[in-house]
């Protein structure tokens, strides 16, 4: 049985042969899958390393590689030198101990100080750790955690070493040779690649730290621990470093510039902080700066490794703005100050103080241009400080110097600013004596003043040069020159005032005329209350008096006084003349009326009166001025004039008898001036004709447009002219006599004027006026046939009076318009409507009467203007009337319909002017 | 107040005076003082417009026997002047008394209407 056993045992063989062959095809198959595997490991990772650019990141990829192949419980990449901080990154498995990982990385170390040869601060290295998943971690049941298994593979990058990884596991003979020598090449691809970027990390921390270096910005870096790593060129100049050994303050600076609690806080939570503001005072001077902190990661790996504070110094733009904030809060100030004044004379003064002080300047003026006249509205010098017994003639002429100011060219300074319409400045200029500005001249002794700036601003409004501002600058040792941005804020300031002076200009134009507006109506009030109501009644006198305030109201003042109660025989006459126009003189004369009043009662003697006065004017104390005044008293029985003048106009006297003029003076002087000052009494008796004028200075200096004076000679004239009037028709006649003469100039004082006339003898008994010679009344339709039988009638009464022939004319004229009016206005033309009409000769004159009792029409029709050229309507009639009649009154009674009297006295007065 | 008219020249010649006398050799003419005034100035307004119409525009108004005018008659005259200008014609006038005249200057229609002392000088203007 040898052959059977040994076929039995060659066919076993054979079988046991083929199975271990199968074994064996079967392990190489594995063994291809696992090379497979590991191939396409080692291909993704190394396409992944040539993208992955942090450390951390090609750590974790490297371990997750080697974990597919190895299956190992722990794993570490110790980074040494590319590094700015020892690095480690660990992955481990979730069920390894912690003693076992630290007895590992312990391991490590020792390793590590082995191959790197030195000692490795333990404290220095950081750890960045990773755990195994669950999911893919195998079970270690060893309880013991022993370390069976362990390779060391140091990391070489162009010869040297720059890391180690290691792998460990709780297993014996974890790792085949096949797998160490895929650790190996993966390690070595992983240094090259680490190598390469640190090289490249290395190369731009050299970039980075030049730029950060050479920034305008102060940086300082500072790690985790506060500690400074870097400050650049600017920190330490900053901060006074001349060393590294300095860095140690930087806390306390850090302190000091009151940026520690943001230093901690960015330091804490790992942030950002931006736009904070500082200041630092360096060299006695605050240096403003804007401070950023940023985190810093170490290089190549994504840990924080400190921040990094740079302070940007704004200190120039904080400047900048805050001159232009100064700058707007200048404006506004002004333009706040010049809205806010309407009054332009304390506008033009508060404006040069702010003026002076914005400029820091020492004199200014402002000139407007008023009718293309350069005028000085306001000048302003700020007061010296320092008692210079200096003062040069261009200072003691001021602002007059300014005018002559003289341009090394030949033009006058203002004229050219005017022409230029733009800022002239002219610096360090010495001005001779002479005004002359020049360039800088030798001869010291012409000098008299060095002016340090000399700025003359056209002021412009809507383009059009209304005025000047000048501002001076004296030559001090202190004075800084004006920036541009001076210039312009006085520009500025400049064309605001423009625009608000001729604002304040329509103001004021608007304000003064309601202003007068309102003045002259008040002044009406008042007037009608001051003047006599009426005049005395009187026996042998005529009294007639005007008084025309020359705004409205005035100082001027005549009155009537029954100087006993119940005695109509003694007339007391007053007038005065304040000082002064408008309202403040029209209350002295109302406190003076009072004052009056109560001193004339019952004294006969007029000096007495006079002296009374006098007294309690001085005793008033809101009269400040002495008030010239006239006092007399006429007995009209005896015909008796006593009269006192305190420094009153003199007034006169016309003496019918001798035709010449008196001047009725007396010693004294005007009430209210002096204490114990004695006064005259003077008396004499009017015959009949005499004529008294008590008036103003008003009347005699009231001029033409001419500029001539109306004058005494020109009032006797007309006095003498107009004598046979009553004497309110010669107060009418001198007054328009004097508007004729004074035309449209403006009347610029008060005129009053009272004119006593005494009548004739048998004055006594019938008004010898009032005797009627003539009288034809007319009843009659409005139909115009009539008119015809009116002019007749005129006509008949005209040369009763002895009219001569024109005058007859005009005196037709006249009434014809007036009846006409009738006709067309009152009764529109109606034909059958009724007219009174009356004519009456007097010895001095003739009255045209008529009545209707139609339609009020009258006032209308005879107080349209007198307009030549528009004969057509009314005006012509209304002119005739008004200019050939003396006097037209008007009357409306509901009873008696309208009474028109035209009065013509009998002198062809026209003629003679 | 009597209006009578004449042709002298090619120009009419409007005579005005109280009434109408014939003269010596049968004409008539018209003689006496009138006044021109509110009750009879539309005469005359009607006389000029009677002229206008039948085409004669050149005229000389004849005031020797008018002793008054008043404003109404001045406005008559005006008007008459103006109507006569607007149709390419002339209104002129002659032998205003000084008064007539001085209330012809005050007006200053004397500024817009010729007036001559003379008829003769009046005929002149138009053929000058």
């Amino acid at each position: 049985m040898p052959e059977k056993d040994l076929i039995v045992q060659i066919v076993g063989g054979l079988i046991n042969e083929n199975t271990s062959l199968q074994q064996r095809i079967e392990q190489e198959k594995i063994k291809l899958q696992q090379r497979n595997h590991e191939l396409s490991v080692l291909y993704n990772v190394s396409a992944a390393l040539s993208y992955y650019l942090s450390y951390q990141e090609i750590a974790s990829l490297i371990m997750n590689s080697l974990y597919s192949i190895l299956t190992y419980d722990f794993c570490s990449i110790l980074l040494h030198d590319i590094s700015e901080n020892k690095v480690i990154y660990l992955k481990s498995s979730p069920y390894l101990h912690k003693s076992f990982i630290d007895n590992v990385i312990s391991n490590v170390y020792k390793t590590a100080e082995t191959f790197f040869q030195q000692k490795i601060d333990y404290n220095n290295i950081t750890v960045n750790s990773e755990q195994i998943s669950i999911d893919e971690a195998y079970a270690i049941d060893d309880i013991s955690q022993n370390i069976r298994s362990f390779i060391n593979i140091p990391l070489s990058f162009k010869g040297e070493i720059i890391g180690i990884t290691s792998l460990c596991s709780v297993h014996e003979k974890a790792f085949s040779r096949e797998k160490i020598a895929f650790a190996y090449t993966i390690a070595n691809q992983m240094a090259t690649v680490l190598g390469r970027l640190s090289q490249l990390v290395e190369s731009e921390k050299k970039r980075i730290s030049h730029l950060i270096e050479h920034l305008e910005d102060a940086i300082i870096i500072l790690d985790t621990n506060q500690q400074p790593l870097t400050l650049n060129k600017q920190a330490r100049a900053l901060f006074g470093f001349k060393n590294k050994s300095g860095f140690k303050k930087i806390a306390k600076i850090l302190q000091k510039i009151k940026i520690s609690h943001l230093v901690k806080e960015a330091l804490q939570n790992n942030t950002k902080i931006s736009g904070q503001e500082i200041s630092i005072q360096k060299n006695q001077e605050i240096l403003i700066f804007l401070v950023n902190i940023d985190p810093v990661y170490s290089s190549g790996t994504n840990f924080f490794s400190g921040i990094a504070i740079s302070l940007k110094n704004i200190s120039y733009l904080k400047k900048i703005e805050k001159e232009k904030s100064e700058k707007i809060a200048i404006i506004n100030k002004a333009r706040e100050l010049i809205n806010s004044i309407a009054n332009q004379e304390k506008l033009f003064s508060i404006l040069g103080d702010y003026i002076l002080n914005v400029a820091n300047a020492d004199m200014g003026a402002l000139y407007l241009l008023e009718k293309k006249v350069l005028c000085t509205k306001s000048s302003w010098v700020l007061p010296t400080k320092s008692k210079s017994r200096y003062i040069s003639e261009f200072e003691a002429n001021f602002p007059e110097s300014i005018e002559f100011i003289t341009m090394a060219t030949g033009d006058n300074l203002l004229k050219k600013t005017i022409q230029a319409r733009r800022t002239l400045i002219f610096k360090n200029i010495p001005l001779k004596k002479n005004f002359l500005l020049e360039k800088a001249t030798k001869n010291s002794q012409e000098v008299d003043i060095v002016l340090k700036e000399l700025i003359s601003v056209p002021l412009l409004s809507k383009e059009r040069v209304i005025g000047i501002l000048t501002v001076i600058r004296k030559d001090k040792p202190e004075i800084q020159e004006l920036s541009k941005d001076d210039i312009e804020t006085l520009e500025t300031i400049a064309s605001l005032s423009a625009s608000a002076i001729e604002n304040a200009y329509l103001y004021q134009k608007t304000l003064n005329e309601q202003k007068i507006q309102q003045e002259l109506k008040l002044a009406h009030e008042i007037q009608k209350r001051i003047l006599p109501k009426k005049l005395p009644k009187s026996t042998n006198f005529e009294y007639g008096g005007i008084s025309i305030p020359a705004r409205g109201i005035g100082g001027d003042y005549y009155d009537f006084f029954q100087v006993n109660k119940n005695d109509n025989n003694h007339i007391g006459i007053a007038i005065i003349d304040v000082i002064g126009k408008g309202i403040p003189a029209a209350l002295i004369t109302i406190m003076i009326k009072s004052i009056i009043q109560i001193n004339v009662k019952g004294f006969q003697n007029t000096k007495e009166v006079i002296k009374n006065i006098n007294i309690a004017v001085l005793n008033e104390p809101a009269i400040t001025k002495f008030v010239p005044m006239f006092y007399c008293i006429i007995n009209d029985s005896m015909r008796e004039l006593r009269y006192t003048n305190a420094g009153h106009e003199v007034p006169l006297l016309f003496v019918a008898k001798t035709d010449e003029f008196l001047k009725l003076d007396t010693e004294g002087f005007p009430v209210g001036g002096l204490e114990d000052i004695d006064y005259e009494q003077k008396s004499l008796i009017l015959a009949p004709g005499d004529i008294l004028s008590i008036y103003t200075d008003g009347i005699v200096e009231a001029r033409s447009p001419e500029g001539e004076n109306f004058g005494e000679d020109r009032l006797q004239k007309y006095i003498r002219k107009y004598k046979h009037l009553p004497s309110n028709k010669i107060v009418d006649k001198i007054y328009t006599s004097l508007i004729n003469f004074v035309k449209d100039a403006p009347q610029h004082d008060d005129i009053t004027l009272v004119i006593i006339k005494a009548k004739d003898l048998d004055g006594i008994s019938v008004r010898h006026q009032d005797k009627v010679l003539w009288e034809k009344q007319l009843h009659i339709s409005s139909a115009t046939k009539n008119v015809k039988l009116v002019r007749e009638a005129v006509e008949e009464a005209s040369k009763i009076m002895g009219f001569n022939t024109s005058a007859i004319y005009d005196i037709k004229l006249a009434v014809n318009e007036a009846h006409a009016n009738i006709i067309k206005h009152a009764y529109g033309n109606d034909p059958d409507q009724n007219i009174i009409f009356k004519v009456t000769v007097f010895v001095d004159r003739v009255e045209y009467y008529f009545q209707d009792f139609g339609k009020t029409y009258g006032e209308l029709a005879i107080k349209q203007t007198r307009s030549l050229d528009d004969f057509q309507g009314n005006g012509l009639g209304v002119f005739l009337i008004k200019s050939t009649m003396d006097d037209v009154t008007y009357k409306i009674d509901p009873g008696k319909g309208t009474e028109l009297i035209m009065i013509k006295y009998s002198e062809q007065l026209e003629n003679n002017v | 107040m009597e209006i009578k008219q004449r042709t002298k020249n090619n120009v009419i010649i409007l005579d005005i005076g109280y009434e109408l006398t014939k003269n010596d050799e049968g004409q008539e003419t018209v003689t006496g003082f009138t006044e021109l005034d509110i009750d009879n100035h539309f005469i005359f307004l009607e006389a000029i417009d009677a002229l206008l119409d039948s085409g004669q525009n050149n005229i000389i108004v004849n005031l020797s026997n008018v002793s008054y005018i008043d404003s109404s008659g001045l406005g008559s005259i005006f008007d008459g002047y103006r109507k006569t200008i607007a149709k390419n014609g002339n209104l002129k006038l002659s032998n205003t008394n000084k008064d007539v005249k001085r209330v012809l200057e005050i007006t200053k229609i004397s500024k817009k209407i010729d007036i001559f002392d003379t008829e003769d000088e009046a005929l002149q203007s138009f053929h000058s």
